[in-house]
């Protein structure tokens, strides 16, 4: 039996139904009246027919862009909210982990709020009691635990929030956007803790914009388009659609060419990024990586050179290279489709994503041609994979004086 | 509402941890902290019997006037309190409404237990007053739970149906203080009973807090029974207007968040 269930499901909301006041209302209802052929003129179906079933144990990505209906669905899987028509069943106990912290309380300690949230997510007070010591192990907060957590930064913030909802004993876990906080570090921890989660067995459904962690975490991914299933299947399938969709979406809106950043002639049309094999991937290890970039031009581009940045998630630039003074990139001109390339032999950055944004500019002028950024990558290490500190790292060859003799003597 | 009632019964930790939450949070946070709950009922009490006992001299048949006002008095800042601050519970969660389902009615119930505390409080400073006064304690003082039951019951179904009925119509917010100011002058606070005219008090009567405050002034000062008829109307008006304002409370429930 699936463990969760839409039956056609469908979510109206009304227009402007915030802040309502007795005379809007009045006057709301006399416009309704006078139109009577239009009721559905000040509606919103957030969610229209949506049909699918979730199978316990599975490992499921919701992907869409802004306002396509994830939250809404999100809602309604934690019966926030109620669909306005259809069905929606769910067999288990959810706990939720939809924008960490919410529910804590800014003047009380740490230790306060792990009671507080630990019940609002329908835990007993005995049950808290037992899972208060593991909580603040797993946060790393034990220093600060009795510290009110308006103090907290924003990382200490969300590492309480996973804390507390990792040793939820329940069913089915749904993650809203958690991976974009925190350090690195502590994202890592994170998935780490999802993937032991999913091997006992426990339902998890992951809702992000970020399609590196949606192909690298679920096995199954779920596209919503303006209120609607638009693609269900492999998460590899599903973002490879949502990439395409994205593509299409963005050449329908700018076929004149009117791109915020960059003259318009050229477009940065994709980036592909190549392992030792020369094989496309998505994750790659610190050796012989290729960055390509296709672009497409719509006239002669003169004198132009080719900026590699590679970034961290927090936008640190950790690696720049530039064709200027490479003499097989002394060209002239480039026209038409093509693409350029760079090969690293050794990328030593640590094990995290990044993404790379190329820029198109002019050898001399200050004048940028096409700027763009591609999606996540991912570097896995194959030297110290478990150092996470730094930017980069590299092999150190390591030496002691002879430790036992200074004491002997 | 059996159903709704068991699970409120299961979320009774959440609900005595909120509140927890809310009354440290509420007194962790300022200097004098528990003192305000003593300070604020002293002040009201003090401004309050130098107008109406030295400037309008009201009658009170023989017990001080601080003493027979505080009786009533402590009741009503109780129930003034707890209504605005109740009416106010789910629209000044909203975040939380939003985001995790637990039955929402611990709001209201837990912003008005919150006011719980303050009343024992002042109740505790009462019986001080009492104690201190020559005026003895009176076996019918036994019946003084009784009221606040029905006092209770009568506060909880206002909470309910308020604070539910503010998220689709937010006028409430402007409505509630001034109808609490003007049901306190049509309350008898710090005036007895009978100044009321006689002609006029069937309608006043109708305000079931007026026989509440009488009961309670007759069992703690003068030794007297309650006039059973005018009580047993409050208790049958704050029994139903639980049921119904609850059933109420639950109806709008699922749609509480489309509203936000």
């Amino acid at each position: 039996m699936a463990i969760i269930q839409f039956d056609d499901v469908s979510k109206r909301y009304r227009l402007g139904g915030a802040h309502q006041s007795l005379l809007s209302n009045t006057r709301k209802l006399a416009k309704r009246l006078m139109r009577a052929g239009s009721p559905e003129d000040d509606t919103l179906w957030a969610l229209r027919n949506v049909n699918f079933a979730i199978e316990p144990g599975e490992m499921v990505g919701i992907i869409g862009r802004n306002g396509a209906g994830k939250s809404t669905m999100l809602k309604l899987l934690s019966q926030v909210a109620y669909p306005t028509t259809g069905k929606v069943e769910c067999n288990g106990r959810l706990s939720a982990m939809i924008e960490l912290g919410a529910g804590f309380h800014p003047d009380l300690s740490g230790r306060d709020n792990i009671f507080l949230s630990g019940a609002i997510q329908g835990l007993r007070r005995r049950e808290i009691e037992r899972l208060v010591d593991p909580i603040i192990e797993f946060a790393e907060l034990r220093k600060f635990i009795e510290t009110p957590v308006k103090y907290y930064s924003s990382g200490m913030y969300a590492r309480l929030g996973f804390a507390i909802v990792q040793q939820i004993d329940s069913e089915i876990l749904l993650i809203d956007e958690v991976l974009s906080v925190g350090d690195a570090a502590f994202r890592r921890k994170c998935l780490d803790r999802m993937r032991e989660m999913h091997d006992q067995g426990r339902t998890i459904i992951l809702v992000s914009h970020d399609t590196w962690s949606i192909t690298s975490f679920c096995t199954r991914a779920i596209m919503m388009d303006k209120g609607r299933i638009e693609a269900d299947g492999t998460a590899s399938d599903v973002v490879a659609h949502y990439r395409q969709f994205e593509r299409d979406e963005w050449l329908e809106h700018h076929h004149d060419d009117e791109r915020p950043s960059g003259t318009g002639d050229v477009r940065i049309e994709d980036f592909e990024f190549l392992d030792e094999t020369g094989a496309q991937a998505a994750e790659l290890t610190q050796k012989d990586i290729t960055i390509r970039v296709h672009y497409l031009t719509n006239k002669v581009i003169d004198n132009p050179v080719f900026i590699l940045r590679i970034r961290r998630m927090d936008g640190l630039v950790c690696c720049n290279v530039n064709s200027t003074r490479v003499p097989e990139m002394a060209i002239d001109a480039i026209a038409g489709r093509g693409f350029v390339e760079a090969k690293f032999a050794f990328l030593p950055l640590v094990p995290d994503n990044y993404t790379v944004e190329a820029v198109i500019q002019h050898r001399d002028l200050p004048l940028v041609y096409a700027r763009e950024i591609s999606d996540n990558f991912r570097i896995k290490g194959i030297i110290g994979n478990s150092e996470l500190n730094g930017v980069f790292n590299t092999r150190s060859i390591w030496a002691v004086s002879e430790p036992t003799k200074a004491m002997s003597e | 509402m059996t159903t709704y009632i068991r699970e409120l019964y299961d979320a009774r930790d959440l609900l005595s941890i909120w509140v927890q939450r809310e009354i440290k949070a509420r007194y962790t946070t300022s200097t004098l902290g528990f003192a305000w709950a003593v300070l604020q009922p002293l002040a009201v009490l003090a401004i309050f019997s130098f107008v109406f006992s030295v400037l309008l001299s009201v009658p009170t048949r023989g017990v001080p006037y601080p003493l027979w006002l505080f009786c009533g008095l402590s009741s009503w800042l109780f129930f003034n309190s707890s209504i605005t601050s109740s009416t106010n519970a789910l629209i000044g969660n909203m975040n939380l409404v939003k985001k995790v389902y637990f039955p929402r009615e611990i709001f209201p119930i837990g912003a008005l237990m919150v006011n719980v505390v303050d009343f024992m409080i002042a109740t505790a400073i009462f019986v001080i007053m009492l104690i201190i006064d020559p005026t003895p304690f009176y076996p019918t003082l036994l019946l003084y739970p009784l009221i606040l039951a029905i006092q209770l019951c009568f506060m909880m179904g206002l909470s309910l149906f308020l604070s539910s009925f503010i998220v689709f119509f937010r006028d409430v917010r402007f409505i509630v203080p001034l109808v609490l100011q003007m049901w306190m002058y049509l309350t008898p606070v710090f005036y007895p009973l009978e100044q009321v005219p006689p002609n006029l008090l069937p309608f006043y009567m109708l305000n079931p807090m007026a026989a509440i405050l009488d009961s309670y002034r007759r069992v703690a000062l003068f030794g007297q029974l309650p006039d059973w008829g005018q009580l047993a109307y409050a208790a049958v008006v704050s029994v139903l207007l639980l049921v119904a304002a609850y059933l109420y409370f639950k109806r709008s429930e699922r749609e509480l968040v489309d509203q936000f």
